[in-house]
């Protein structure tokens, strides 16, 4: 069952086109890896699906009922705000019931080791932190489909090991998620799927299943060096 | 809506420079209405509660001007530049209920710095022995922040487009005009033909600061009180968080 579909997806900024014709669907309780060069227009297809650009053509659809977790790459807060706030603050905008949303606060914060930085102003958090708090903040309300940006980017190594576990548990729950990362490691890992996407097109696409062997990361070369090149793999579905 | 008009007012007032020019202004205030500044005016001494109150009020509405260019300027560009943004329209709020909602979280929290700042005000009434006044100056400061209101959304809504310098002198740009409106419309009456026609659009749409800070000090000196400048800053108000609800950037 499809959770969300992108059908011919193209976004122009001025004579400049991000993403050009781009389509692809993400089953219910999937994880899709995406990966692409800078520019590819990664983050431009993921603000679509957000709703918070529009499309120049083309359409994505996502069912009325499905809720949406977002962890932005770069991880933005009110700096005022303590680790708390930050939570209870978009709790209250996703109009979570109090009494439910207090405890889910509370256990998110030490789902994500926070709980002892949890009153300590977000301007005085480390990158790590602050993606451990982006991360958090996607999950409040139990989304239906979680979408992470980059969600290692700023991470010592063990935090990114404890982050890409975090994904893995939720994954074994039946989340549905859109994994966005240029750690070729971390998408082999977690991915169910992986799309590659270049200059705004799908490129390609490759099971778990499909991969047997061969690494992510010939493919991922292989797809960016040249289409022609990808196309001839056998493992490698365009 | 209301977490986000709370956010907004929270972040405003924690603001450092905020304190600095409030407490300067209250600085000023106090110096200059105990009498220990003797305020001078084209050579006479001023002195005496009466002459006081218009002098006083000037200076609030001057100081809370400020304060409220200085507060609702940068609160819509910031949300955009740091992407708060992302995480805001993602959880189903609609842009006209953001940006109305910083707009409103920018006016209360103008209207908080312009309360801080009549402390003094009543510290003089008081000190005048006209204990009685404290009601009327409830209502002169309920008269004097809808000039504040007004100067807040104002800024507010053309952060949402222009950029922070552009809007910064803007609303000053408002503000000196709004002050000098009665100056402004005698300078209208004077030119002719198409001039004429853009003077008075240019008045129609600056508010009337001046009016409004004289109905203020009306109440104070037991004058008699015209509403309708009050209507019609009420009304430019209105029409200006409308506009809240329509203008929005391209780009989030």
């Amino acid at each position: 069952m499809k959770i969300l579909e992108c059908r011919e997806l193209v976004k122009k900024y001025g004579g400049t086109e991000a993403v050009a014709g781009l389509s692809f669907s993400v089953e219910k309780g999937e994880v899709l890896g995406l990966l692409g060069p800078n520019g590819a227009g990664k983050t431009t297809t993921i603000k679509m699906i957000l709703g918070l650009t529009r499309p120049t053509g083309g359409d994505v659809t996502i069912d009325r009922e499905t809720r949406i977790g977002y962890s932005p790459e770069t991880p933005y807060f009110h700096p005022f705000l303590t680790g708390c706030e930050v939570l209870r603050f978009y709790s209250r905008l996703q109009r979570l019931d109090k009494e439910k949303a207090e405890p889910q606060i509370r256990r998110l914060l030490e789902l994500t080791g926070l709980s002892d930085a949890e009153d300590k102003r977000i301007k005085n958090y480390s990158k790590g932190m602050l993606q451990r708090l982006a991360f958090g903040q996607a999950l409040l309300g139990d989304p239906d489909l979680l979408i992470l940006d980059e969600p290692t980017s700023g991470l010592d190594a063990v935090g990114r090991i404890e982050m890409l576990q975090l994904v893995s548990e939720l994954k074994s729950k039946g989340k549905t998620i859109i994994f966005n990362s240029h750690i070729l490691s971390d998408v082999e890992k977690i991915a169910d799927r992986t799309i590659f996407i270049t200059n705004g097109r799908l490129a390609g696409q490759v099971s778990r299943s499909e991969l047997c062997g061969t690494s992510l990361e010939e493919l991922f070369v292989k797809t960016v060096g040249g289409a022609g090149h990808a196309c001839s793999d056998a493992q490698y579905i365009q | 809506m209301l977490a986000l008009m709370r956010n907004t007012f929270n972040e405003r007032i924690r603001s450092r420079t905020f304190y600095v020019v409030g407490i300067i202004g209250m600085v000023i205030m106090l110096l200059i209405t105990t009498g220990n500044g003797n305020l001078t005016i084209n050579g006479k001494k001023v002195s005496g509660f009466e002459p006081m109150v218009p002098v006083a009020l000037s200076i609030i509405g001057f100081v809370s001007s400020l304060l409220a260019v200085m507060v609702s300027l940068q609160t819509i560009p910031n949300e955009f530049e740091r992407k708060t943004t992302h995480l805001v329209l993602i959880r189903g709020i609609k842009p006209w209920q953001y940006m109305f909602s910083l707009t409103a979280g920018n006016m209360l929290a103008s209207v908080f710095c312009m309360l801080s700042l009549y402390v003094s005000l009543l510290i003089f009434t008081a000190a005048h022995g006209k204990i009685g006044l404290f009601l009327p100056t409830f209502l002169c400061i309920a008269i004097m922040s809808i000039n504040t209101m007004l100067l807040s959304a104002a800024v507010s809504l053309l952060s949402i487009k222009l950029p922070v310098y552009i809007t910064g002198i803007l609303g000053l740009v408002i503000y000196v005009m709004g002050v000098l409106h009665g100056v402004l419309d005698t300078l209208a009456g004077t030119t002719q033909g198409f001039g004429r026609v853009l003077a008075d659009a240019a008045l129609f749409i600056v508010p009337d600061f001046s009016a409004v800070q004289q109905q203020a000090s009306n109440v104070l000196i037991w004058m008699p009180l015209d509403p309708k400048p009050l209507l019609v800053s009420l009304l430019q108000l209105y029409v200006i968080l409308s506009l809240t609800f329509v203008v929005f950037r391209r780009e989030v």
